[in-house]
């Protein structure tokens, strides 16, 4: 097969067989028994709340409701955004940095949690290695939902400086999981970090209750191979 | 807490006990010991491969202070096969220590050094792992560095990388934009 | 029948992550345990083996210095140092002066930095998080002369084959003397709150002991062997560079346990300002750069030059063929050695003493695993 080969669709069908393969090993464990598991995809605790707010899409003064329900929502969300610190390289340095006294994070609420099971957010700073890739991926999965890849450094980003003649470094963690925001530098100063933070407040400011998140935002990504951040007129 | 340097110490030493050790030296090993060159600054020797372990250890006993560390393990491959580098330093002086051995490509064997040094251990995974050379004796020898299911050589000169890893592939939207974006698109980013 | 309140012990096989909170990156170790005692400790690394020696390969001499900077990434001057230095052992080329104080001078302030770093992260494993905010404030400030001077706050690309990328700013030199003349204090600060403290005290006294011997056999260097009583460093018995017109004393420790490499690096942060104050006061005048070729093709041959990184004898060995692109280049880790002992040093102490035992060591993992 062609290394150039690009074709968004059997990557999609890929993940959703991955997906079925994790629910198909759920299937052994004893908790799982009591539920049908066409229901299992649909187990989310927002799912009530979305079917409730999905019903009254016709009533305007009902939408507003769940309008204003989401804002509150996700700015509650984004103001304590907890990431998990998956220091890999030298971008891990900066980003303990960017958690030190000069440039604060816990001033925008964001403490670092060592395990995935508590955190939003996994910052992947440094260089990902063929070894470490699917350790990577278990973590990833590990996260609870919502949760949002911050790629920091370009060893993240693209394989950065191994690009051409590495043969152990993955060129880019978006091979493995999907990314929200890309941060590029070597390694990107604490500010950039921070801008990187504020964009993804900004994604989470657009969600709603109505739409579920990462199972389609995995296919979003892939859709469009890159998630475009367009520059914002005003700020 | 903190002390002023060492006095210098082997340096003033008498250089006949010195010679008199290296030609008991050369005396053990009449044909492993291929190649040597001594001077103040080092003391680098070539052994056959199969004289290595012993070598070092008549080293150890004749030339060497006792408390020296050992300093690095290397491979480089060469025309003629790969040679293995180990490297020792002394403590007190700056001399360097080197003791070379090369091995064929297709017959890369050596006895372990792990019975001397500890630093061995990894050293010589490290070289295994690289090069291919097989360390008899070595109670360990997995992958070090790689992960264990790496095939191939990285560092011999005849490695090829893994391009068609779906990890390691080239970037579509770098070497082929056309394909990802459509060709107008592409060209407009080309352009712009 | 068996007394039932006498239980079984079974042996425990723990794995202590590649993701891991301490900030030393990506390590495994695999752990034996009995209840909490370690029987034996296994390191898997690799995790970030980034065939760094390989790219070597394909670069010229001149494109490699930003990756030499990347090994050991809290010393990049440091390896700089030594990968620049074994390029002009191996092309024969001879710098100035100046260029030779100011490498020594930033090389020193690296050494404060990456040392200021031990104690942030030693702190923070160890649950004195206070540590790690007051030493970052200071690493700041370093990190600000070296923005100043090469635009880059981490990873510098500064020092070239032959010099420097430029001359110092003006007043960058009364810059680093406010900084030398405000640090005496605020390391009075840091040995108040970790060196003289009880708790931190008993977390490290006794603690991974190495005996000289097999610290010696391990191959390990910089603090981890001054700790056991060898004044080894290199900046006194090679003397490359300026050091020996400097004047500065080896730190050394007895015991081999984790205080004993805590108070060495204490000592040489205060040591490490002198040596910066002595370099300023005999900077010499004239110019940074020679002049190199453009396509650098040094001679055939085979250079090791090793210089004293924070972590111990970093070394790079350095073949050529003649052409513009190495043969082969090997670097010698320290951190590598260093980790090697760990089985020794962690085994027949408890689980709770590891994260010490790893802090103390102060290993990077880029450079073990290059």
């Amino acid at each position: 097969m062609d290394p150039l080969d690009f074709n968004p669709e059997k990557q999609i069908a890929d993940i959703n067989r991955r997906i079925d393969e994790k629910l198909e090993h759920l299937r052994d464990v004893d908790l799982y028994k009591t539920l049908k598991l066409e229901k299992l995809e649909r187990y989310r605790v927002d799912e009530p709340l979305r079917r409730v707010a999905r019903r009254y899409d016709e009533q305007p003064l009902m939408v507003r409701f769940f309008g204003l329900m989401d804002h509150v929502f996700n700015v509650a969300r984004a103001c304590s955004l907890w990431p998990m610190q998956f220091g890999l390289a030298c971008c891990a340095i900066e980003m303990m940095a960017t958690n030190a006294s000069r440039y604060d994070l816990d001033r925008f609420g964001i403490i670092p949690r060592a395990t995935p099971r508590q955190s939003d957010l996994m910052i992947v700073a440094g260089t990902l290695t063929m070894k470490m890739a699917p350790v990577l991926e278990e973590l990833y999965h590990q996260m609870p939902e919502p949760r949002y890849v911050l790629a920091m450094g370009s060893c993240a980003v693209s394989g950065g400086r191994f690009y051409q003649h590495g043969y152990s470094v993955v060129k880019g963690v978006d091979r493995v999981v999907p990314v929200d925001v890309y941060v590029p530098g070597c390694p990107p100063r604490p500010e950039q970090l921070i801008d990187g933070l504020l964009a993804i407040h900004k994604k989470m400011r657009g969600e709603s209750v109505r739409h579920p998140g990462p199972i389609e935002g995995e296919k979003q990504a892939l859709a469009g191979y890159r998630t475009i951040i367009a520059p914002d007129e005003e700020s | 807490m903190s002390e002023s340097p060492p006095p210098p110490s082997s340096q003033n030493a008498p250089d006949e006990a010195l010679q008199a050790r290296l030609q008991q030296l050369r005396d053990e090993f009449p044909e492993a010991l291929l190649e040597e060159r001594l001077s103040e600054a080092e003391m680098d020797f070539t052994v056959a491969p199969a004289a290595l372990a012993d070598f070092v250890d008549a080293l150890r006993r004749l030339l060497l202070p006792p408390q020296h560390a050992f300093c690095d393990a290397c491979g480089v491959e060469r025309a003629e096969g790969i040679e293995a580098v180990y490297r020792l330093s002394l403590l007190m002086e700056p001399r360097r220590v080197t003791i070379r051995t090369l091995v064929p490509r297709n017959k890369a064997l050596l006895p372990t050094l792990t019975h001397l040094y500890k630093g061995a251990l990894w050293a010589e995974r490290e070289l295994a792992e690289m090069f291919g050379v097989h360390f008899e004796g070595h109670p360990d020898l997995r992958h070090l560095l790689l992960p264990e299911d790496w095939q191939g050589y990285p560092l011999r000169k005849d490695y090829e990388v893994p391009r068609a890893h779906p990890y390691l592939a080239p970037d579509p939207l770098r070497e082929a934009p056309e394909r990802v974006l459509g060709a107008e698109a592409a060209a407009e980013d080309a352009n712009s | 029948m068996s007394d039932p309140t006498v239980g079984t012990t079974d042996e425990l096989l723990v794995n202590m992550g590649p993701q891991h909170p301490s900030t030393h990156g990506v390590l495994r170790v695999a752990l034996r345990l009995d209840g909490e005692k370690v029987l034996g400790a296994d390191p898997d690394i690799g995790y970030l083996h980034s065939s760094m020696e390989k790219i070597a390969e394909a670069l010229d001499y001149k494109q490699y210095v930003p990756y030499a900077d990347r090994f050991d990434y809290l010393n990049a001057m440091g390896n700089e140092l030594c990968y620049v230095r074994a390029v002009e052992r191996l092309a024969g080329i001879t710098v100035t002066p100046r260029c030779e104080y100011i490498r020594v001078i930033l090389a020193e302030l690296n050494r404060l930095a990456s040392h200021m770093l031990y104690f942030a992260a030693i702190g923070i494993d160890l649950g004195a998080t206070t540590v790690f905010l007051y030493t970052f404030r200071e690493r700041e400030l370093i990190l600000d002369l070296f923005e100043w001077i090469s635009g880059q706050r981490l990873l510098y690309h500064f020092l070239r084959i032959g010099g420097m990328r430029n001359d110092l700013p003006d007043g960058w030199t009364d810059k680093v003397r406010e900084l030398l003349a405000l640090l005496p204090e605020r390391f009075e600060e840091y040995d108040d709150l970790l060196t003289r403290n009880r708790i931190f005290i008993g977390r490290t006294r006794g603690v991974g002991v190495i005996s000289p011997e097999e610290a010696l056999e391990y191959g390990m260097s910089g603090p981890c062997l001054r700790a056991c009583g060898f004044p080894y460093d290199l900046r006194k018995l090679d003397g490359y560079s300026v050091y020996p017109e400097l004047d500065f004393n080896v730190c050394v420790e007895e015991g081999g346990d984790c205080y004993a490499r805590h108070l060495v690096r204490v000592a040489e942060l205060r040591e490490s300002v002198k040596i910066i104050g002595q370099a300023l006061d005999r900077l010499p005048e004239g110019d940074v750069n020679v002049a190199v070729p453009r396509k650098l093709k040094p001679e055939a041959g085979e250079v090791y030059e090793r210089v004293e990184s924070p972590r111990g004898e970093l070394g790079c060995y350095l073949v050529s063929d003649g052409s513009d692109k190495p043969w082969r280049m090997h670097w010698r880790a320290p951190s590598f050695y260093n980790l090697s002992a760990l089985d020794t040093m962690c085994t027949g102490g408890w689980m709770a003493d590891m994260v010490a035992v790893i802090a103390s060591t102060d290993i990077v993992l880029g450079d073990v695993d290059r």
